[in-house]
């Protein structure tokens, strides 16, 4: 191989390697990932994103410490397993789940999460026949200003 | 001082059949659990892990959670009353702490 | 040939790489200012729903509010009596023979019943300064009472020559430029003009009904610090900011500066608990 073809196809092995991430995000699992397998059985890509799921949660969180979100579904209750809610880039993503039953009469939660940094919030819905629906929303944490 | 002091928030009256809002909060620091970066020890955190709710002494709902609620958390539920009865949250902590707060609704 | 298609592999991945970079910056857009604004008063309209933790407090305040013999108190309106109390702070007390704001009256109180010395009325008060999670007596008492007030629309009687007097005296220091830094309370909150600290949008007490709303929430949980603050914790913190000197709990100038705010704030509803970063 002579010297110019060795320069060509380094600058392409470099190129290749540079915007390689840019194209996929990660090659490894993220910490996301391996916590939705670990604790839902399911392949996070697996899970649909549903309008039957809603979840409301502030687009700008002043403070990461405090941050309020509402889940509600149409699904009955009484199909429903449990509500997941992660956060892509806290250090445990997983925050909470809820066990519904009939007697909850709806799906619906309302809390206050932490957030470390601007990620995805998610709420994931396990149906009793074993599928999962799924709404996300990015809150953007910024730094308080005043006080 | 007073880790674990709660309110419960509950319609006084409902419908029959009705599905009503269950609000509480409760006091507790939900610290996370830390990996001193010098010394290499860990502290493991001071944080409610289950909050259950009951109504006439069934369970209804039971809640997980750790340090990624924030502290002092707020959290609201849903129930469906068929008859008056006595709603009842019951709380755990990482360290064995447990509380429970009582609310009384009237269904007509 | 091979030369080729080495070239176009090269445009290939330089295209793709410049197509990356644009698709991740367009999720990082940014936001315009009035945006963020009307966005973050958004997240503070959420935060208020539900249960304010702050609420915890004043259970625990009836309580302290026996334990300290404070029945016996004399906000106003008779010994004990806090409905609609906070409403009409600061006033003149005969018995004390000066105005006197809500905290003020407490620790006068704390030392006539509960047998404190003004020493250890500013260590109760400063129990949970510079602290988290902290539950105190103290800020549990100012909650209870505050709480009180809720529904009533505050009332300083602004016609009372001694209350008017402090009013005028506060109004005074809230322009007075002063400390290493020339700074006041009217640097931050004051003017037509905007004043923004990040993406908060502060309040003035020149701008009708803003500086109601800021007090008439206090104290205010602070999810910062997992506790509520009350108004001298306010003051303290503003003035440490401002590089003023040591603010001293229940002075004659937190008196004068609740006088001029509240009285300022005249005919807002109090709404305690408010809850903020």
């Amino acid at each position: 191989m002579n010297r110019r073809k060795f320069l060509l196809l380094s600058a392409v092995a470099v190129a290749g390697l540079t915007f390689a991430p840019a194209i996929k995000p990660a090659f490894a699992a993220s910490k996301l990932e391996e916590e939705i397998k670990k604790r839902l059985g399911v392949e996070l890509n697996a899970i649909k994103e549903s309008a039957e799921i809603r979840l409301i949660a502030p687009t700008i969180a002043e403070s990461g410490a405090n941050v309020p979100i509402t889940v509600e579904a149409d699904i009955p209750a009484d199909k429903v397993e449990r509500l997941w809610i992660f956060v892509d880039k806290n250090p445990i993503p997983w925050v909470t789940d809820v066990k519904f039953t009939p007697q909850n009469g709806q799906v619906f939660l309302s809390t206050r999460i932490k957030m470390g940094e601007t990620s995805n919030v998610r709420a994931i819905l396990q149906l009793k026949d074993g599928t999962f629906v799924m709404a996300t929303k990015e809150v953007k944490v910024t730094a308080g200003g005043c006080g | 001082m007073a880790t674990g002091t709660s309110i419960v928030r509950v319609p006084k009256e409902a419908q029959k059949g009705q599905v009503i809002r269950v609000q509480m909060v409760i006091t507790h620091p939900m610290t996370p659990p830390r990996r001193d970066p010098q010394t290499g020890q860990e502290t493991p955190g001071y944080f409610l892990t289950k909050l259950q709710l009951f109504y006439n002494d069934q369970l209804v709902s039971e809640m997980n959670m750790a340090a990624g609620i924030s502290a002092n958390p707020f959290i609201a539920l849903p129930l469906k009353v068929e008859n008056s009865g006595v709603v009842k949250i019951a709380y755990e902590d990482n360290k064995g702490g447990k509380w429970e707060k009582t609310a009384e609704i009237t269904v007509k | 040939m091979r030369k080729i298609l080495l070239t176009s592999a090269v445009f290939g991945l330089a295209c793709a790489g410049f197509l990356s970079y644009q698709a991740v910056k367009a999720q990082d857009q940014e936001l315009s200012p009035e945006e963020e604004i009307r966005l973050v008063q958004e997240f503070n309209r959420m935060m208020a729903e539900g249960i304010n933790p702050g609420e915890i407090w004043a259970e625990i305040g009836k309580e302290a509010f026996k334990k300290y013999n404070l029945d016996k108190c004399d906000f106003g309106l008779g010994p004990g009596k806090i409905e609609g109390a906070l409403a009409q702070l600061p006033r003149y007390f005969p018995d004390a023979k000066k105005v006197m704001d809500l905290e003020t009256r407490i620790g006068w109180c704390l030392q006539q019943y509960a047998g404190m010395t003004p020493e250890q009325v500013k260590k109760f008060v400063q129990q949970c300064w510079g602290k988290s999670q902290c539950m105190g007596e103290y800020d549990a008492i100012v909650m209870y009472v505050s709480m009180a007030s809720n529904g009533y629309k505050i009332n300083v009687n602004l016609k009372d020559p001694q209350v008017k007097r402090m009013y005028e005296i506060g109004k005074q220091i809230y322009y007075a430029r002063l400390g290493p830094w020339d700074f006041n309370c009217a640097t931050c909150h004051a003017g037509q003009q905007e004043v923004r600290i990040r993406a908060t949008r502060l309040w003035s007490a020149d701008r009708p009904g803003e500086a109601g709303q800021a007090v008439a929430i206090f104290p205010k949980y602070l999810v910062r610090w997992a506790q509520p603050m009350t108004m001298h914790y306010r003051y303290s913190e503003c003035m440490r900011q401002m590089r003023w000197p040591t603010f001293e709990p229940h002075s004659d100038l937190a008196v004068a500066l609740s006088t001029f705010l509240y009285g300022t704030a005249n005919g807002t509803e109090i709404k305690v608990p408010g809850i903020g970063r």
